[in-house]
């Protein structure tokens, strides 16, 4: 589905990424760890195409397709979603347009009708129950003035409207309590099938006792330095990241 | 006085209150002079309409349009009169039309009275108006009254519009303006209240859009005795290479003690090529006053932007709905549901 080589990035002029390999296939989760600063949130933001960063070399292929030569907005209407760290607050856009607008726009980019404004409340509906969200959240304008977990809540929402085959989710345990982690978890678990591939960056342990991965890398100065089984994550918990520092010294 | 020497007399930007619009430059093509169209709905009832010959005692002074409310009076031989009385739930609509484009001046004059304790609403729309124009709406709110003036535009030909508005407030009246220019050609909007009664109170919002326009709008708000208000908010959309001004001056005379009044004019710029002026000023002579006024540009957030086109909205539809929310604090405040609703809809219209 993804297949990553050789990526570089840089971010003001800073280099970042440093010749980034990895291959995911339908079905998996791939956990991502790896100390501050190790270019995790850059991968994800790469991924998505934020165009505050530049790639300077290499080559990602998405579905068989050029994933660095599209637009922003084709790469999530070609199953890309990225969980932000920080969702944005838009105030004066509703949530409703919004994903109104974001899930048209996808069926605009696969040649289908936009959904009538029933067809859409009602599916509207059926997520928002299906991942425990309140009612009220949609009547708002998008995240503002949401609490953190609220933020979070409405991030497994949105992919839940919008069905992605790539969910990366960046941090998105931070600044979560345990009920809220629970269910954006719970709803990234509910959402996973056989068709989907799930990347998980994340500092901690406690998101991966719920979303348990197939494969866990660790990011060190802009590569991937090791990977291996969920048992590393046992590991990292226990040790921290210092031994990973000593093994692999600038 | 021939058309020429009206024309040859109206200010250029090297005057003081034309700076961003030469008006003798945007009229040099006119050659001809007509009675634009008036077609007024909602007349009827407690709300009077008149019409007669243009005469002396028509004129009147202003302080920012002498010149154009002097070149009014070549070629309009009536005057419609709109009086409010009583309490009006519905609009008088007004559209005012013409052709001819840039050659021909279209000229009309409206005098509209609020009476005492009157409630009423009047929506002007200018979208027909397809040759240069120049309007004159003179409008008394007597005491007790409310009054909201509404001005839309979202059509336009390439051919020189000029507004001219000139309120005046007794006590306790109180008159809104929404001006709502989208996608103008050419518009110069001067709108001037004088609040002569106590505890009388101006709302004047206004919202423009532009790609390739030229948008400006020049008021002048005198407080010119005691415990009166303002509240005056202007928000600019701008792309392309589109001009959009907006002058402000409030005056609070030596005598308007407690005067409360607010001003604030914000710009939203969406290319390197589009321009906004801004020209906040406040002159106050008493001391017992709370005023204020702020000016800023600013562009789209790029944060806002990209979280958008990540969830598969196109950076077009994304720019839109952003600069419609930029707009909505505006909108809001226009006192038409049914206008407000026409305005949104407009600005978020997306495919």
């Amino acid at each position: 589905m993804l297949k990553i080589e050789n990526l570089h990035a840089t971010v003001d002029g800073k280099e970042i990424l440093r010749g980034i390999n990895l291959e995911i296939n339908e079905g998996e989760v791939h956990a991502i760890m790896g100390p501050n600063g190790s270019g995790k949130s850059t991968l994800s933001a790469v991924l998505a195409g934020n165009p505050a960063y530049t790639v300077t070399e290499g080559k990602v292929t998405f579905n068989g397709k050029d994933l660095l030569a599209m637009s922003p907005e084709d790469r999530a209407n070609e199953g890309l979603f990225l969980s932000f760290q920080y969702p944005v607050e838009i105030p004066g856009v509703s949530m409703t347009n919004f994903m109104k607008a974001a899930l048209n726009g996808k069926r605009k980019y696969q040649g289908l009708e936009p959904l009538s404004a029933s067809e859409f409340l009602k599916l509207q509906r059926e997520k928002k129950k299906f991942v425990e969200i309140n009612n009220d959240l949609t009547n708002r304008s998008v995240n503002e003035g949401f609490s953190g977990g609220e933020k979070k809540k409405n991030e497994i929402f949105q992919m839940a409207m919008l069905e992605p085959t790539l969910r990366i989710l960046d941090e998105t345990d931070s600044g979560l309590d345990i009920d809220a982690l629970r269910i954006v978890a719970t709803g990234v678990t509910k959402l996973k099938n056989e068709k989907n591939a799930t990347i998980v960056i994340t500092h901690y342990q406690r998101l991966l006792d719920y979303i348990v991965p197939d494969y866990v890398h660790i990011l060190y100065h802009g590569r991937i330095v090791m990977t291996d089984t969920k048992d590393l994550v046992q590991k990292l918990e226990k040790d921290g990241y210092d031994w990973i520092k000593e093994q692999f010294p600038d | 006085m021939q058309i020429n020497d009206y024309i040859t007399n109206l200010p250029t930007h090297h005057d003081e209150d034309y700076l961003y619009t030469d008006a003798r430059e945007a009229m040099s093509a006119v050659d001809t002079v007509v009675n634009a169209s008036i077609d007024a709905t909602g007349i009827g009832g407690s709300i009077i309409g008149s019409v007669h010959e243009m005469g002396e005692s028509d004129a009147f002074e202003s302080s920012i349009a002498q010149d154009l409310i002097n070149l009014n009076t070549v070629g309009v031989d009536d005057v419609l009169s709109v009086e409010f009385n009583d309490i009006n739930p519905q609009p008088v609509t007004i559209n005012l039309s013409s052709n001819g484009g840039k050659s021909t001046l279209a000229q009309s004059r409206i005098n509209i009275t609020a009476t005492k304790d009157s409630q009423g609403q009047l929506i002007i729309r200018t979208n027909e108006l397809k040759s240069a124009a120049n309007c004159v709406i003179k409008v008394d709110a007597e005491e007790g009254s409310t009054l909201d003036i509404i001005y839309i535009q979202t059509e336009s030909v390439d051919a020189p519009v000029f507004i001219n508005t000139k309120i005046d407030e007794a006590n306790d009246a109180h008159v809104s303006v929404s001006t709502i220019n989208i996608n103008p050609g050419f518009v110069r909007n001067n709108l001037q209240i004088d609040l002569n009664g106590e505890h009388s109170e101006l709302k004047a919002y206004g919202i423009y859009k532009s790609e390739a326009g030229h948008i400006d709008n020049t008021t002048l708000i005198r407080h010119l005795v005691p415990n009166c208000t303002t509240e005056e908010l202007y928000k600019g959309i701008l792309g392309g290479n589109a001009k959009g001004a907006f002058a402000g001056r409030i005056v609070v005379a030596p005598d308007a003690q407690k005067t409360s009044a607010q001003q604030t004019n914000r710009n939203m710029l969406l290319s390197d090529d589009a321009h906004a002026y801004a020209k906040p000023q406040l002159e106050i002579y008493a001391d017992d006053v709370k005023c204020s006024h702020g000016a800023t540009s600013g562009q789209l957030d790029q944060t806002q932007l990209f979280y958008m086109q990540q969830r598969g909205i196109n950076a077009e539809t994304a720019k839109k709905l952003l600069t419609a929310a930029f707009a909505l604090e505006v909108v809001n405040k226009i006192p038409s549901e049914s206008v407000r609703d026409e305005i949104n809809a407009l600005l978020t219209n997306i495919d």
